[in-house]
């Protein structure tokens, strides 16, 4: 599956986007492996306070919203494109 | 008095006649300031339906009762006048030091009426108000006039002008302030121009003073902990600026694209936050008491397009981006600058163009009717030099210069246009979030994203996210945002400052400073009065429900590519619930009832 | 040991937070013309600069004082104001090579920052920490190393 990066996260990965091929799996567990991969300067923008994912970081599944799909229980497959943001805004 | 200064200034260009006014104190606790306030004078005082280019209209600066003070992110002012883009009312919101200056000198807003004969500006010192000739700044750009004007009077005064564009009366032309900052939108630079007023030049000593410090120091501290901690208004907008919603936009598949025959653009990541930072940024810039800073410093190199200035904003990268089928980002900051420089808005431009390489390459104009010019989608150096033409009324820029709806309208294909009231959208389809739609067909000044900012929820998640796609809610979602961004203008503070607090905390600060109580309520109750004394003047002028609408395009022809492939809007199943939360009736007219309840009868 | 208020212009971003803090704790009001660090912004190069006084060891404002209104507080380096004593004689006012001692009529004294007494108001009220009050070498050693990065990073470069 391909992975994209944006903003912050950029810094963090130093690629902006790479294709990885791992076994059909849920979104969270996806995120769990790049906060294996990446580390402590990853995990800060998908983890929450008090445990878990989410804060305010927008992941996307093929241009939708995690949120509108079955958030990190979402399953994921070869051939997907996974978008990560960290909070951004602007108007 | 607290907050208000209470005099408002009110200068004749006819006559040259200039008054000091006690400010109405109760229509200043109503309407609170700047956006709502100056709306109540403007209602009460013109015609909807005269000419707004005409000595009829008058025009008005107005800060509002926070600006002055450092409460978090209130530099901003409105510039409220009828608009000739849209022929409704316009409050053009621009930030910079100008509005807390005008508050120093001692007002809480000044109100142009009539016309001069000959150029003039307003020289503003204290209590010292003057009308100057202003034959020897007459054409010059903005930062020139700026730079002259403060040669004259003080060197570091804050100067509002009008560009070239603004004096040849281009329909979008903008008042700038401080070089970079503009009221952008719907022409209110074009109406300065018509007053022959090219500039308001002010320097202000007094004090702005709040009624309970204690009170004040507490709201202050909580409202700058919660955007300074805000993920998004703490750190975000001042690394990537706005421009970072570029590739969020586009992922999503909702970032307009030749003209909005698309949402999808696949160079986007060229034109984005991410890369305005890394190639062009110089450094963040803050408004006046601004904790955000989310301003851009840029510089390009490029000897094509070499400049220095501000920008490029989201929108503005969008408009002479994507919407023009161009990924080039030294084109696109430059363009950018030409409008800073000429007094243009940057969304209206950049569509305007879109939409004549739309209907150039629909074969509904041709080389005859562009002076020899071809005008396809995605020609860099002919976007730039399309700009700089409009700006300056010359060749086919002339017809640039009255909007896309009159240009698509002269050649008969009105559909063409990518407005709202004959005012250009800004940069989030509407097909791939529909209540965004929503707000630009129900806006009071048309085509606007400011007013109704739902893509707050709807794509960012903040403060909650609800689904893009889906209809179900959205008109309640959309009055909510446009009730809150009516009252928050009104202050003078920043819409960003959304990203960290709301209603709660402005009510607290605005409470602090002018000693009136403002609840919660109170102030989202004043913010539906101003949207519906906006709406009342819209409807006296030309509008009726079937104008409530954005283009067809928009539910006919489905975006062709990305993850919002297939998608249109839905538009007109949400507007009779609109109109039904809004209180109003099946015409959209708020009814008496409505109108009493929010003392408007 | 000293600390100074230290500005770094290139990350100043012109808010004015600075302005309106030092107003309102020395003033009780918002008053930019009454605070004592002013902000200069060159719109077209976009960049801002604040300025306010150096508490410099051989004060001019000092020295020329015929009252010793204003003088340096024993043991410390801070230069401080004592309006009871002031004559308004000016004569700081026109020493300052800066510009940083200031008379205001409005209050009929001398305005001159004071660093509010070890606890600048302007630099809490910083939000991008273009202003820090920070060990004399401290703030030195970071400056310094600034540009010893670059260095190094143009010498990675060479080689």
């Amino acid at each position: 599956m391909v992975i994209k990066y944006f903003a912050t996260l950029r810094d963090v990965t130093n690629i902006k986007e790479e294709n990885l091929h791992l076994p059909p799996m849920m979104l969270s567990d996806l995120i769990q492996h790049l906060c294996g991969k990446y580390g402590k300067s990853f995990e800060k923008w998908v983890s929450c306070d008090h445990g878990g994912y989410g804060a305010l970081s927008v992941f996307l599944v093929n241009g939708r919203d995690y949120r509108s799909l079955d958030g990190y229980e979402t399953k994921l497959k070869d051939g997907d494109e996974i978008s990560i943001f960290p909070p951004v805004a602007g108007g | 008095m607290n907050g208000w200064t209470g005099t408002t200034l009110r200068v004749n260009l006819t006559t040259g006649d200039i008054k000091k006014e006690p400010t109405n104190l109760q229509d200043a606790r109503n309407f609170i300031g700047a956006r709502g306030l100056a709306s109540k004078i403007l209602t009460d005082e013109i015609d909807p339906k005269i000419d707004p280019l005409s000595p009829a209209n008058k025009l008005i600066f107005a800060p509002g009762p926070l600006s002055g003070t450092m409460a978090p992110s209130m530099g901003r002012y409105d510039v409220v006048c009828k608009a000739p883009l849209t022929n409704l009312i316009a409050a053009s919101n621009s930030g910079g030091s100008f509005g807390p200056e005008l508050k120093f000198a001692g007002y809480d807003m000044v109100i142009l009426e009539g016309a001069a004969k000959k150029p003039a500006y307003l020289w503003i010192k204290d209590d010292a108000v003057e009308l100057r000739d202003a034959s020897a700044v007459w054409g010059m750009n903005v930062p020139d006039t700026t730079d002259a004007l403060r040669a004259v009077t003080d060197e570091d005064a804050k100067v509002a002008c009008i560009g070239p564009a603004g004096e040849k009366k281009v329909l979008f032309a903008s008042i700038m302030n401080e070089m970079g900052r503009a009221a952008g939108r719907s022409g209110v630079g074009a109406v300065m121009g018509s007053k022959m007023l090219k500039a308001i030049v002010v320097v202000g000593t007094k004090p702005v003073t709040v009624a309970d410090p204690d009170a004040f120091e507490k709201a202050v501290m909580v409202a700058r902990e919660k955007i300074s901690t805000h993920p998004v208004g703490g750190t975000g907008l001042r690394v990537y600026g706005t421009d970072v919603l570029v590739n969020i936009l586009n992922s999503v598949g909702s970032l307009p694209t030749r003209n909005f025959h698309d949402g999808y653009f696949a160079n986007a990541d060229k034109f984005g936050g991410e890369s305005l930072t890394a190639k062009y940024l110089t450094r963040p810039r803050g408004c006046f008491s601004c904790i955000i800073s989310c301003g851009r410093a840029t510089k390009v190199t490029n000897p094509k397009f070499a400049g220095e200035g501000e920008g490029p904003e989201y929108e503005s990268a969008w408009c002479f981006g994507s919407d023009c089928g161009i990924d080039d980002m030294d084109a696109i900051t430059k363009a950018n600058y030409i409008c800073n420089d000429l007094g243009l808005d940057t969304i209206t431009m950049g569509s305007t163009i879109a939409c004549a390489m739309d209907l150039y390459e629909s074969g509904h104009i041709s080389l005859k009717d562009t002076g020899g010019m071809a005008v396809p989608f995605g020609d860099p150096e002919l976007m730039v030099k399309l700009v700089e033409m409009t700006g300056n009324r010359e060749g086919f820029g002339d017809q640039l210069a009255e909007g896309s709806y009159r240009l698509a309208t002269r050649y008969g294909h009105p559909e063409f246009s990518m407005t709202a009231k004959m005012q250009e959208m800004a940069a989030y389809d509407p097909r791939g979030v529909q209540g965004i739609g929503l707000n630009f067909a129900t806006n009071n000044r048309g085509g606007c994203h400011v007013r109704g900012y739902t893509i707050s929820p709807e794509v960012l998640g903040v403060p909650f996210k609800v689904d893009q796609h889906a209809t179900e809610g959205k008109p309640g979602l959309v009055i909510t945002f446009q009730n809150l961004t009516a009252a928050l203008d009104s202050c003078g503070t920043c819409l960003f400052t959304t990203f960290g607090i709301g209603a709660d905390e402005l009510a607290a600060l605005l409470s602090a400073v002018t000693g009136i109580q403002y609840s919660t309520e109170d102030f989202m109750k004043a913010g539906e009065r101003i949207w519906n004394l906006e709406r009342m003047f819209d409807l006296k002028s030309w509008i009726t429900a079937k104008d409530d609408k954005i283009p067809e395009r928009m539910m006919k022809e489905a975006i062709h590519t990305g993850p919002s492939k297939g998608e249109v809007s839905h538009v007109d199943q949400m507007l009779p619930e609109y109109y039904q939360l809004r209180g109003w009736d099946a015409k959209g007219v708020p009814t008496p009832e409505k109108l009493k309840e929010l003392s408007l009868a | 040991m000293a600390k100074f208020i230290m500005i770094q212009p290139d990350k100043c971003t012109g808010c004015k937070n600075c302005v309106q803090a030092c107003s309102y704790v020395k003033e009780k009001q918002f008053r930019p013309s009454a605070s004592r660090i002013h902000v200069y912004s060159w719109e077209r190069e976009g960049i801002s600069v604040p300025m306010m006084c150096q508490q410099c060891s051989d004060a001019p404002c000092a020295s020329v004082c015929p009252t010793g209104a204003m003088h340096r507080v024993d043991g410390s380096s801070l230069i401080d104001y004592d309006a009871s004593k002031c004559i308004r004689c000016r004569m700081c006012v026109q020493a300052c090579p800066f510009g940083n001692a200031i008379y205001d009529s409005v209050t009929d004294r001398i305005l001159k920052c004071d660093t509010c007494h070890d606890d600048p108001s302007c630099v809490a009220a910083c939000p991008v920490k273009a202003i820090e009050y920070v060990d004399e070498n401290i703030a030195t050693r970071s400056r310094k190393k600034v540009f010893a990065t670059k260095f190094k990073e143009a010498f990675k470069e060479v080689a």
